[in-house]
C-alpha cells in the first residue's frame, strides 16, 4: 500500500486516490512521422526507475497532482525535488 | 412545492436516520459505553466552490474567520466553515437557516465566479463520541487518528469502511462524521458493528 503526498492534505493512504496514469512525454508536433506518432500514442515506456504519474485525490480534497514514483522501490518524490 | 428559480425544495423534512432506535449494545465489561452516536438532524449545509477571493463575503455572513490552515474548521456559534479542498468549503449553519444564508451569499457574490449549493438533504451529520471513538473509527479509516495528529479543529475528507466521509474533530473524543444521506444507514450499522466490543448507544 502506498502513502501519497497530497499537496493540499499532506500524506494520505492510497485508498483515497485514483491513479490517472503516467504523465506522458510532450505531444509531438504536427510534422511527426507516422511511426513516431504511433509510438507516442501506444507504446508504454515501462521504465525501471522513476516515472512521473498523475494522481487524483478523489475521495479527499479533489486535487490533481504529479509525483515521481520509483517502479521498483515505490519511493516517491515530488517532480520539483530534482530540479524540474 | 419547489421554488424553481432558486432551486430550494420546500418539502417537509424526514431525517436520514429517523426511526432507527433500539440499536444499543451494552459494554461487554459492564463499564462505560465506548461509542455514542447521535444524528445532527437537518443541520444546514451549503457547499461553496470558489477561490479565496470570495472568502470575505462568506465569512461576513457567518462570523467565522477563514480557517487557519488546510483541512481545518473555523466556528462562530452554530456556524462552521469546513475547508475541504483548494477551492471548496462546506458551511454548516442552524437548521432551517440554509436557504436564507445561501440566498444572501449568492446575492453578495453576484457576478463573481463561484457556486453556493444547498446540500442540506444530500448529507447526513452524525455526532460520534465516547472514550473509544478513535479506536472504532480507526477500524475502517486509514487516516492517522492519533490525538496529536488529528485534534480539535481539524477536518479531513477520507474513506470510512469504503464510504466517502468528512471527519471533523470537535473535541478530544468527539467528532462530527458527515456522510451521504444514502450511506447513513450503512454507516450507522457499520459503527454499531465496529463498536460491539466497546458498547454502543444510538441516540436517534
Ligand atoms: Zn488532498
Amino acid at each position: 500500500m502506498l502513502s501519497l503526498p497530497c499537496p493540499f492534505c499532506g500524506q494520505r493512504d492510497e485508498t483515497e486516490f485514483l491513479n490517472a496514469g503516467p504523465a506522458k512525454p510532450a505531444r509531438p508536433n504536427a510534422d511527426v512521422t507516422d511511426s513516431k506518432w504511433v509510438e507516442w500514442l501506444t507504446v508504454p515506456v515501462n521504465t525501471i526507475g522513476y516515472v512521473e504519474e498523475k494522481w487524483w485525490h478523489a475521495k479527499g480534497c479533489g486535487k490533481w497532482f504529479t509525483i515521481k514514483r520509483h517502479t521498483v522501490t515505490h519511493e516517491i518524490k515530488m517532480p520539483d525535488e530534482d530540479g524540474r | 412545492m419547489a421554488d424553481i428559480m432558486t432551486g430550494d425544495a420546500m418539502l417537509p423534512g424526514r431525517s436520514a436516520l429517523a426511526g432507527r432506535a433500539g440499536m444499543n449494545v451494552a459494554a461487554p465489561d459492564g463499564g462505560k459505553t465506548g461509542l455514542r452516536v447521535q444524528e445532527v438532524a437537518h443541520i444546514g449545509k451549503i457547499n461553496i466552490r470558489g477561490t479565496k477571493s470570495i472568502a470575505k463575503v462568506i465569512w461576513n455572513h457567518t462570523g467565522c474567520d477563514f480557517p487557519p490552515a488546510n483541512n481545518m474548521v473555523s466556528s462562530a456559534g452554530a456556524r462552521h466553515i469546513v475547508w475541504l479542498g483548494p477551492d471548496e468549503a462546506l458551511l454548516l449553519c442552524e437548521a432551517g437557516m440554509e436557504r436564507d444564508l445561501r440566498r444572501k451569499i449568492s446575492a453578495d457574490l453576484a457576478g463573481q465566479h463561484f457556486a453556493a449549493t444547498n446540500v442540506t438533504d444530500a448529507l447526513c451529520v452524525l455526532k460520534v463520541e465516547g472514550p473509544d471513538v478513535r479506536a472504532v473509527l480507526a477500524k475502517g479509516c486509514a487516516l492517522d487518528l492519533h490525538p496529536g495528529k488529528f485534534g480539535p479543529g481539524q477536518c479531513a475528507q477520507t474513506v470510512l469502511a469504503h464510504a466517502g466521509v468528512t471527519i471533523i474533530a470537535t473535541d478530544e473524543n468527539c467528532f462530527l462524521l458527515i456522510c451521504r444521506t444514502s450511506f447513513a444507514p450503512y454507516t450507522l450499522d457499520w459503527l454499531q458493528d465496529a463498536a460491539l466490543e466497546f458498547g454502543f448507544v444510538f441516540q436517534g
